[in-house]
């Protein structure tokens, strides 16, 4: 009993090595390798469509795989764009404050300095926060020069005077600083009158003759009177006269011709010492 | 069969995908080795060469090699089959890893043999490693599987069993 087992064993597995041996060397011998035949073709007519719809589903899955990866993809894309952008932004922002820079300088280049002054370009590095129109700092001081009282303008015109000296910097008291007062002329009609500091953006024309016929639009220059400034330099144009019943003299309300709260680059005229 | 042509099934829509330095999941393998423990050796070949059969019809190659490759692995498998601990946690990945390394070598023998394209060494045994790592991955859950499968079937029995 147990040897015919047996035998029907090895009988089955001899069969299926034959089957097999058999199988191969047809397939081998047919002219394209391979020949299913129908009873492959009716099992695979069966199995194809459930792999079909599995291959699908796996499309799928690797579909919204491919999405989620992508999706952190763009993610780090949109980021080093984003950088990119800005690194950008701040390279042309350099660029756009060289050329506004370079127009500023050629523009102060333009400038001559009245004997017997010569001209130090200086550079604003700080400004009163809190009072905002009265004073600056330039990086220019006594190694180069510069001397209290020494004018500072723009090529728009008057920015005010050193006011402290220190070795590598000076403070600038503004034009607009009500200690700073300026004789001035006016351009047009040559009347005189002093421009003082009001602490605001703009300043006050006092002390001008009430028979001058100012005029909205009429610009100041340095008058060239108390040896401080030189002759000549723009100190604003008139935007609004006053003229009071009684009073002696006409008031005007004066803006300055420097947009004291965007300069960036100075000129200090320096005194030249006299020849010996 | 009904187990193995589902796994070809899966092994043909999804294997390939896993794909990875010439190697990928063969679950019909797998599945035929974790039937194969539990028969005889004889039956084991049958489930081999059945198992191998469905890959080759899936396959493009010709039918009747990795039939006949599988048919020797089902054979080791039915015959080694009482001394594997499947209890084991190491035991069926270990077992699968080595039965896809048979499965491979036969497959690569008997290409050569029929003049089949056969890759370079190299290649077949890195190959070789990566279908040996995914199958002993998927070797736990299979296992698992058909022991509760087997389980259920033989539940009927069991309570037959048991009446007075």
């Amino acid at each position: 009993m147990i040897l015919a087992g047996s035998r029907r064993r090895v009988g089955l597995l001899a069969a299926l090595v034959v089957v097999a041996g058999v199988l191969l060397t047809l397939q081998v011998r047919s002219p394209e390798g391979r020949q299913v035949g129908p009873v492959g073709r009716t099992v695979l007519s069966v199995l194809v469509p459930a792999q079909v719809a599995l291959a699908r589903a796996a499309d799928a899955v690797m579909r919204s795989w491919r999405a989620l990866n992508e999706i952190g993809q763009l993610r780090a894309e949109n980021a080093r764009l984003r950088a990119q952008v800005e690194a950008l932004r701040r390279e042309v922002a350099r660029l756009q404050e060289a050329s506004v820079e370079a127009e500023r300088l050629r523009r102060l280049l333009g400038f001559r300095a009245p004997a017997p002054y010569t001209t130090l370009a200086a550079r604003v590095v700080s400004r009163d926060p809190s009072r905002w129109y009265t004073t600056l700092t330039v990086d220019r001081g006594s190694r180069d020069g510069v001397a209290r009282g020494d004018p500072v303008v723009t090529a728009e015109g008057l920015v005010g005077r050193v006011f402290e000296v220190y070795p590598t910097a000076a403070l600038v008291l503004l034009v607009t600083d009500p200690r700073s007062a300026v004789g001035v002329l006016v351009q047009s009609t040559r009347d005189a009158g002093v421009v003082e500091g009001t602490a605001t953006e703009r300043l006050r024309l006092r002390y001008l003759s009430r028979s001058s016929p100012l005029g909205e639009g009429d610009v100041l220059v340095t008058s060239g009177l108390g040896g401080v400034f030189p002759r000549g330099i723009r100190v604003g144009v008139v935007r609004k006269v006053e003229r009071k019943v009684g009073a002696l003299f006409q008031e005007a309300e004066v803006e300055p011709a420097t947009d004291l709260s965007r300069v960036e680059e100075v000129l200090v005229l320096v005194r030249q010492a006299p020849p010996r | 069969m009904a187990l193995l042509a589902a796994a070809a099934v899966v092994e043909g829509a999804w294997g390939w995908r896993l794909g990875w330095l010439g190697g990928a999941p063969e679950p019909v393998l797998v599945v035929a080795l974790a039937l194969g423990l539990r028969t005889e050796p004889e039956g084991a070949a049958a489930v081999g060469f059945t198992a191998g059969l469905l890959q080759d019809l899936f396959g493009g190659g010709p039918l009747g090699l990795l039939a006949t490759a599988k048919l020797w692995v089902g054979f080791a498998a039915g015959t080694l089959g009482r001394t594997v601990v499947l209890d084991s946690t190491w035991g069926p990945p270990v077992f699968v890893a080595a039965g896809t390394a048979l499965s491979r070598a036969l497959e690569a023998v008997l290409g050569s043999i029929t003049s089949q394209p056969v890759p370079p060494l190299a290649t077949w045994a890195q190959g070789t490693l990566v279908a040996a790592w995914w199958n002993a991955l998927t070797a736990p859950l299979v296992f698992a599987g058909l022991r509760k499968v087997g389980n259920w079937r033989a539940r009927p029995a069991r309570a037959r069993q048991s009446e007075p």
